[in-house]
């Protein structure tokens, strides 16, 4: 009998993590514009679980920084399964670059990618955080000069990123990314990153009304947002669910995320259908999925 | 659809038998039960994720998986799936080879003709969808066709065709190459195409920005990602034999990347068998 030694087992069955390390690390390092690969957050601490994300950053030439961000949708599209285009990422520490969320779907599972791209000569900020390991490193001297009209534009690049107000379709990702992560706290008892998060799910879903209903102040945060609301019918009845749904509970449950994300779903399917176009099937596979366990 | 539309796509693509539910699930749970020695052959030709296993094969080796003229051996896996065996055997066509392909999800074949090294002799290949999903396509003069389930199609693989699996679940058919004889000939006689199949691929959208693209991905040196994304073109438009891979050979080309240019003008040249020298 062929008895496989433990050591093969594990080789043979990596963790979910480590095999899409691998083919994150196999196609990024075809380009000579990557210098080198880092991981951090449990990854790196080595006290990942089977829920854990990815947390991968790619250091690349300045040169060639916004060109890779802007094929970076179609390069994860095109190699993995991916539910929707990368989701700016809002909460990941500033290192100087920009980070992108990806959920990846696998024998019906799904892994989240946080995939962090810095210029190259920016790396300083990321070493001195603790808990971060690199993986890769192109065997080639850097080029740590400082090109000042490829550093302005990539400061350009990136601030223009994050300054424009969010489309609805881009709030309805976010509002995924979102309620993955909170399904993350649910099976772990992480309550506080539950309340933490429910917030800025609650907040994503204002801000869809705020464009669907009140697009002159779609930035208004809070502010009136009720009484303004309030003036319409429908907008009103609109405003009463999401109520509900908000006094319901300071932290969700995995019967109540589900919940909040139908209510999204059929808000903006009612009132801003054309926001579905390239989302529609990805979305509601998403909640049917949400309401199953990972 | 047109009739002439619609005559030529019979001939290219069409139904010869009703295959029932019953004979169709008796075949599939025997598949899913055997742990089959799937592999990947004909490399050049796909996305990856189209793997096949041979049940009649010139050596008898189930591994055996180039086609190739002969009067073909059993393999053990036919013989280790009766009712496969039965329903092959009971439609007592004269064989060249038979294989179960299975073609996983967002897996793709691209462009091509087959039979196109072998001898000149008139075959037709048969497929019988054993699990497949509304997302399964061969593609072929500008068409989608969903192979549907509880028939036996007819493809004549000698005109330009692909495949894709756009679905969620894996696509396996039994893919049986014939030569054509009588009683072959008499089932062709009847064959049909029902429109429910059929879906027209639409036009080349002008607007569209896939070779703008592909070609931003080849200059941060992502060749296959930028290959695969222009191969898929024409899974997605109807457009001309071969302009996937003109498409290509022109990004290479307008990059300066002389040698890539070539090999995909041979590879062209091989898949759609055009017998242009380089």
């Amino acid at each position: 009998m062929n008895v496989k030694t433990l050591n093969e087992i594990l080789t043979e069955n990596p963790p979910i993590q480590f095999e899409y390390l691998r083919k994150l690390l196999d196609l990024f390092s075809q380009s000579k514009y990557l210098k080198s690969a880092f991981i951090r957050g449990s990854l790196a601490r080595n006290d990942y679980d089977r829920a854990s994300d990815l947390d991968m950053v790619l250091a690349v030439t300045p040169s060639a920084y916004i060109e890779l961000i802007n094929s970076l949708d179609e390069l994860m599209s095109e190699n993995f399964n991916i539910l929707f285009k990368g989701w700016p990422d809002r909460i990941v520490p500033a290192f100087g670059g920009i980070g992108f969320v990806y959920l990846i779907e696998y024998d019906e599972k799904l892994l989240q990618i946080d995939l962090y791209i810095l210029p190259s000569n920016r790396l300083d900020k990321l070493l001195n955080t603790p808990n971060v390991k690199k993986i890769y490193q192109r065997d080639e001297v850097i080029d740590l000069k400082q090109d000042e009209s490829i550093e302005i534009e990539i400061n350009d690049y990136i601030n223009k990123k994050f300054s424009n107000f969010p489309s609805i379709e881009s709030l309805l990702v976010e509002a995924a990314i979102l309620a993955y992560l909170i399904k993350k706290r649910i099976k772990r008892r992480e309550e506080f990153l539950n309340y933490s998060e429910t917030i800025l799910l609650n907040r994503t879903i204002r801000d869809v009304l705020r464009i669907i209903f009140d697009p002159a102040h779609k930035d208004y945060g809070w502010y009136h947002l009720k009484e303004t609301l309030s003036r319409h019918p429908t907008s009103s009845n609109w405003c009463l669910e999401f109520e509900k749904i908000i006094l319901q509970s300071t932290i969700h449950n995995s019967r109540s995320i589900v919940i909040c994300l139908e209510f999204l779903f059929n808000l903006v399917r009612e009132q801003s259908p054309e926001a579905l176009t390239h989302i529609e099937t990805s979305f509601k596979h998403f909640i049917k999925n949400l309401g199953e366990s990972y | 659809m047109q009739p002439e539309l619609k005559k030529k796509l019979i001939n290219q693509i069409s139904q010869i038998m009703i295959i029932s539910n019953e004979v169709l699930a008796k075949i599939e749970r025997e598949i899913i039960l055997l742990n089959l020695p799937w592999t990947e052959a004909y490399k050049d030709y796909q996305s990856s994720g189209w793997k096949t296993v041979s049940l009649l094969s010139r050596s008898g080796d189930a591994r055996d998986l180039i086609i190739d003229d002969g009067t073909p051996i059993e393999t053990d896996v036919l013989h280790a799936l009766p009712s496969l065996k039965k329903f092959v055997n009971n439609l007592g066509l004269k064989y060249m080879w038979a294989r179960l392909a299975r073609l996983e999800p967002n897996s793709y074949l691209w462009e091509h003709r087959d039979y196109t090294e072998l001898k000149n002799e008139r075959r037709q290949r048969l497929h019988l969808p054993i699990q497949t999903n509304k997302d399964a396509q061969i593609i072929l003069s500008g068409h989608q066709i969903n192979l549907g389930y509880g028939f036996l199609w007819k493809l004549n693989p000698q005109v330009p065709h692909g495949a894709c699996n756009k679905g969620s679940t894996a696509r396996i058919h039994l893919i049986i190459d014939c030569y054509v004889e009588e009683k072959l000939e008499n089932l062709i006689n009847d064959q049909w195409l029902d429109s429910e199949f059929i879906t027209p691929l639409p036009e080349i959208n002008p607007k569209s920005e896939d070779e703008k693209v592909a070609k931003n991905l080849a200059k941060l040196e992502f060749y296959q990602t930028a290959e695969r994304l222009l191969l898929k073109s024409y899974h997605c438009q109807a457009q001309s034999e071969g302009a996937c891979y003109d498409k290509i050979i022109n990004m290479y080309k307008e990059l300066g990347h002389i040698e890539k240019s070539d090999i995909w003008i041979s590879k062209k040249n091989q898949f759609l068998s055009l017998g242009i020298t380089v």
